[in-house]
């Protein structure tokens, strides 16, 4: 039995002028990177609290808690609660599902398409989205119907895509066959967003449409955290419960099946989960972008490809991430600055900087 | 394990490509398919892999239809070592050879540590535990190939398919891997595989199908690789040499330059 | 290849092409001749028939408020406003001159509408971020004078805007000052132009008139009873627009503290708040604007939880802007608003602001609109306003 050293040197020559170009190897520890993560969840969770408009001094909001949690009776303001409890919380709750929501969605994608260049908007969830919420204002529907247009027509939308592609496809490149039905699609009806904004009057629907449009998280209440939990705890836990499975995806269909995964349920399986989870959030606040393409990336730089660390990696950084836009957007400036203008503006330069370090994190 | 190929037609929606073939693997059989370009090694795999339906005939592995078999199942018996290619994420070696085990895991589980003691026992084998940490898009398309077959001796199947194992490595390494799969065989795998050197029939293969213009033939590598078969399958002229090796004659394929 | 340019084909060629030249030419001939004349469907004797009565002059040239020098006609029978901002002024001024919408008029609106006015064509219009106007039609109405009615601050450039319309629609186009504070002066102005001076100055004037007494009472009140107010727009009530914009000019005028610190809008205006900040700013009344939240705002706004925690809320101090059938305080900002501030001067201030809302709603209606309010009529315009 030769030593694997005498074994290495018969595949890389260091004698003979050959030099060994390796790169250093480093092993990730990627499970200590996630329980870091988890505390860096927590810690701007918790500062989420001590940010707004209306001031509530530090010594107020701990005041506040601690008697909270024991029960004692309030010596706070009627209003600081209200804030507290009725505006902030149930805000700071959504923005953490749905910056963990679009997230997951985008590393699930990235892996089950095979392409880290893909976002959750890929089949056509957000366009079809953003049409729903368009036409229930253009009808004078209440918030709750222009939530619920915007969840059903993500839904027909991906539903749409999935059966095209499904008509018109063959085994061998469904996939192809896909991603070019969601584009389709999602041009489809990012027109008819179109119409729908031209025939608005100018006075306050368009406007209306158009704000809505830009994402924000402005009008929610906690009565949207009960909404959103469903479709957020049916989409992401078998999501994450499947993820070692999706791995087998990168090296293509054939090999996966090879593997013994089931890719045409999986698929199917995926599919439906990171659609719950994008339509959902595109009818919570609005239409998000940068957040379910950009993330997946920093994940993959810091716990590596393998999705067994990657999908959580990217839930609990996507949940930050969007928490911390969310908050300077409701707090730097009086108005309030639409999230997907925050999270291009900071998304995109940062997404640059991704692909120039991270030159690594994909081939 | 047996696998039994029936009178089978292998093609694709529009076209049959190969036609009535039969042919068996034993337990511990190694079987080569020689063949030239095109004429349906590929179709032929991916066939009995399951990627394709089997356009007349049957496929059976133990008797069973493998229309019938569930794809877990085919996992954990046959181990397919495909051409290496780039994936787009950088798993490393490690994480790749792990995926071998998914057939044995659960629906919802990962690797456990028996599984990744698993892994790094088919590393061993191979000589290459110095790639268990490296980055599997970094290494040379040679590595990544032994890393393909290590994933593939990981699935612990008993059948392993591989579709041309040697390309992209230099002479002595293809001696070696060949070898080596030799030893898999000897330890009781049923090996199927395909190449475009008889030489390696010679070195490591006592079994071999001839796919050509003339049909298939089954047969031993003595009786199979005559210079009027290379003629017929590769259109070209050689010479069939026997060396002495200490007692033991070793045949070789030699190509004559007229 | 070059064996399709035989002779033949190439002569056919020739031919066709100078045959569809000659059309186009023919078509373009006919149609320029046609812009230059009187189009038969003008309502009214030939006005730009130039031949004979060399001695009286068919146009003039007036300078509008934005320093354009435009020529137009000496009698005019038809006009048409490029945005609604001018259809109150000029229905009130000349209602028998307009000649069509630029919106649709709604049910509400039309019950205080003359006849004739309900059923005038709609048109569309250029209303800031986008262009609805439907040039054919208002090119086969082909008006005597356009109106173009803008703020001509120092930042806007209303001319460009005038130019563009004249070119598109071959008409003579003016613009007049939407600014609050120069209504008195646009009366005149309008009423030269279109010789109806007598309508004019009885306007005028009585808009100078009231204008005068709510300022000269709300320059009574003290600093420290100044109130602060919050102008909810959008269906949560969570937009809103500072002082100096032209949305808000009432409120300044009535001496009301605008509450929000925000940048200015141009165009539609709307800045977008969160409930945290209206909470911060805890002002003393809210307006609801009728245009643009409505009812639903309102009665949202009346609800909710978080609202409720609102100075404003808590003492019932919730108003919408009346709108019928032309906007009171905004959207556009028109001439109504001479009632506006009347409106909510007395709203704001009843102490300092003493004046018979009724009565002056009615005197209102019955002088610019020509319309006789019945009490229950003036209870119904009034509703949730006070």
């Amino acid at each position: 039995m030769r030593s694997p050293d005498a074994v290495r040197d018969e595949f890389v020559d260091n004698k003979a002028g050959v030099t060994d170009v390796r790169p250093k190897v480093k092993i990730r520890k990627s499970g200590l990177v996630l329980v870091i993560l988890s505390i860096v969840l927590i810690v701007v969770f918790l500062w989420s609290f001590t940010v707004g408009r209306f001031a509530v001094p530090l010594p107020e909001l701990l005041t506040v808690f601690f008697r909270k949690i024991f029960g004692l009776p309030a010596t706070w303001s009627d209003t600081t609660e209200t804030v507290l409890f009725n505006i902030r919380i149930p805000r700071i709750i959504v923005a953490l599902i749905i910056g963990a929501a679009l997230s997951a969605s985008g590393a699930a994608y990235q892996g089950l398409f095979r392409n880290p260049m893909v976002s959750p908007d890929i089949l056509g969830a957000s366009a079809g989205a953003g049409f729903g919420a368009a036409m229930a204002i253009l009808m004078s529907g209440s918030a709750l119907t222009i939530q619920l247009a915007a969840f059903s027509c993500g839904i027909i939308a991906v539903m749409l895509t999935y059966f095209v592609s499904k008509l018109i496809g063959k085994a061998n490149n469904s996939v192809l066959i896909l991603v070019l039905t969601g584009m389709v699609v999602s041009s489809l009806f990012s027109a008819f967003i179109s119409l729908a904004k031209y025939t608005a009057d100018p006075n306050n629907k368009l406007p209306e449409i158009a704000y809505w449009l830009m994402g924000g998280l402005t009008s929610i209440t906690a009565k949207n955290i009960s909404m959103m939990l469903i479709p957020f705890t049916i989409g992401i836990i078998p999501i994450l419960l499947l993820r070692y499975k999706l791995n087998a995806l990168a090296f293509g269909e054939e090999e996966a099946q090879a593997l013994g995964v089931d890719t045409k349920k999986i698929r199917f399986v995926y599919i439906i989960c990171a659609t719950l989870l994008t339509a959902s959030s595109v009818a919570a606040g609005g239409m998000i972008g940068w957040v379910g393409l950009v993330i997946p990336h920093l994940a993959r730089m810091l716990v590596g490809p393998n999705l067994k660390y990657m999908l959580p990696a990217s839930v609990l950084l996507g949940g930050a991430y969007l928490l911390l836009i969310d908050d300077i957007s409701r707090t730097f400036f009086t108005v309030e600055i639409p999230l997907s203008i925050l999270t291009a503006i900071i998304g995109a330069p940062f997404f640059i900087y991704l692909l120039a370090k991270g030159r690594n994190s994909w081939t | 394990m047996i696998l039994e190929v029936k009178a089978a037609s292998f093609g694709y929606a529009k076209r049959t490509v190969l036609r009535n073939i039969s042919f068996k693997v034993a337990t511990g059989e190694f079987l080569c398919l020689l063949g030239p370009n095109g004429v349906g090694k590929t179709t032929l795999f991916k066939s009995i892999l399951g990627f394709l339906d089997v356009r007349a005939g049957e496929v059976t592995l133990d008797g069973q239809n493998i229309k019938k078999w569930s794809k877990p199942r085919l996992a954990k018996a046959i181990g397919y070592v495909p051409q290496a290619h780039t994936p787009p994420f950088p798993y490393t070696v490690l994480d790749v050879i792990l995926m071998g085990r998914m057939a044995h895991l659960g629906l919802f589980s990962s690797p456990s540590r028996e599984d990744v003691k698993i892994a790094e026992e088919s590393l061993e084998k191979l000589s290459i535990s110095f790639l268990k940490n490296m980055t599997y898009t970094e290494i040379s398309g040679g590595e990544r190939q032994m890393v393909l077959i290590a994933r593939a001796i990981t699935q612990k199947p008993q059948l392993l398919i591989l579709d041309e194992p040697t390309s992209n490595l230099d002479y002595g390494n293809q001696v070696r891997v060949l070898l080596q799969i030799r030893k898999l065989s000897d330890q009781g795998i049923s090996i199927l595989m395909t190449s475009h050197f008889p030489n390696h029939a010679f070195l490591c293969c006592p079994k071999v199908v001839l796919l050509n213009k003339n049909g298939f033939e089954v047969g031993t590598t003595d009786d199979l690789i005559t210079e009027s078969n290379m003629k017929d399958t590769y259109g070209i002229n050689v010479k069939i040499a026997k060396i002495d090796d200490h007692g033991v004659d070793i045949k070789s394929c030699v190509p004559l330059t007229n | 290849m070059f064996k399709i340019f035989t002779k033949k084909a190439v002569s056919t060629g020739i031919a066709i092409l100078l045959c569809l030249w000659m059309m186009t030419l023919l078509l373009t001939g006919c149609s320029s001749q046609a812009t230059s004349t009187t189009p038969v469907t003008s309502a009214t004797p030939a006005t730009s028939v130039s031949a004979g009565n060399s001695s009286q002059a068919t146009t003039r040239v007036i300078t509008d408020m934005a320093g354009r020098k435009v020529t137009i006609p000496t009698k005019i029978n038809t006009v048409y406003c490029a945005v609604p901002t001018a259809e109150a002024m000029l229905y009130s001024l000349a209602p028998e001159k307009l000649v069509a919408w630029v919106n649709a008029p709604s049910d509400d609106q039309k019950k205080y509408l003359s006849d004739r006015a309900k059923n005038l064509p709609i048109l569309g219009g250029w209303m800031g971020e986008k262009s609805t106007a439907n040039l054919e039609e208002i090119a086969k109405l082909s008006p005597d004078l356009i109106i173009f009615m803008t703020t001509t601050g120092v930042n806007n450039n209303p001319e460009q805007i005038a130019d563009s319309i004249t070119n598109q629609t071959k008409r003579p186009v003016i613009v007049m000052e939407s600014g609050f504070a120069d209504t008195a002066k646009v009366y005149r102005l309008m009423g030269d132009i279109l010789g109806v001076q007598d309508r004019a100055e009885t306007l005028a004037s009585y808009s100078e008139k009231k204008m005068k007494e709510i300022s000269d009472m709300v320059a009574k009140i003290p600093q420290d009873k100044l109130l602060n107010v919050y102008y909810a727009e959008g269906t949560s009530g969570l937009s809103t627009d500072p002082s100096g914009s032209d949305h808000t000019e009432v409120l300044d005028f009535v001496k009301g503290k605008n509450v929000a610190d925000v940048q200015a809008k141009g165009g539609q205006g709307m800045s977008s708040v969160s409930m945290e900040q209206v909470l911060a700013w805890n002002p003393d009344v809210v307006l609801v604007s009728s245009n643009s939240g409505g009812v639903k705002a309102y009665d949202s706004i009346l609800k909710d939880t978080s609202w409720g925690k609102v100075k404003a809320v808590k003492n019932s101090k919730v108003y919408m802007t009346p709108l019928l059938p032309f906007g009171w305080y905004d959207r556009p900002p028109n001439i109504m608003r001479i009632l506006g501030i009347e409106w909510l001067g007395s709203a704001l201030y009843p102490n300092y602001v003493k004046i018979d809302l009724k009565q002056e709603t009615k005197d209102f209606f019955s002088l610019f609109l020509g319309q006789k309010l019945t009490d229950e009529q003036v209870i119904e315009l009034l509703k949730q306003a006070v």
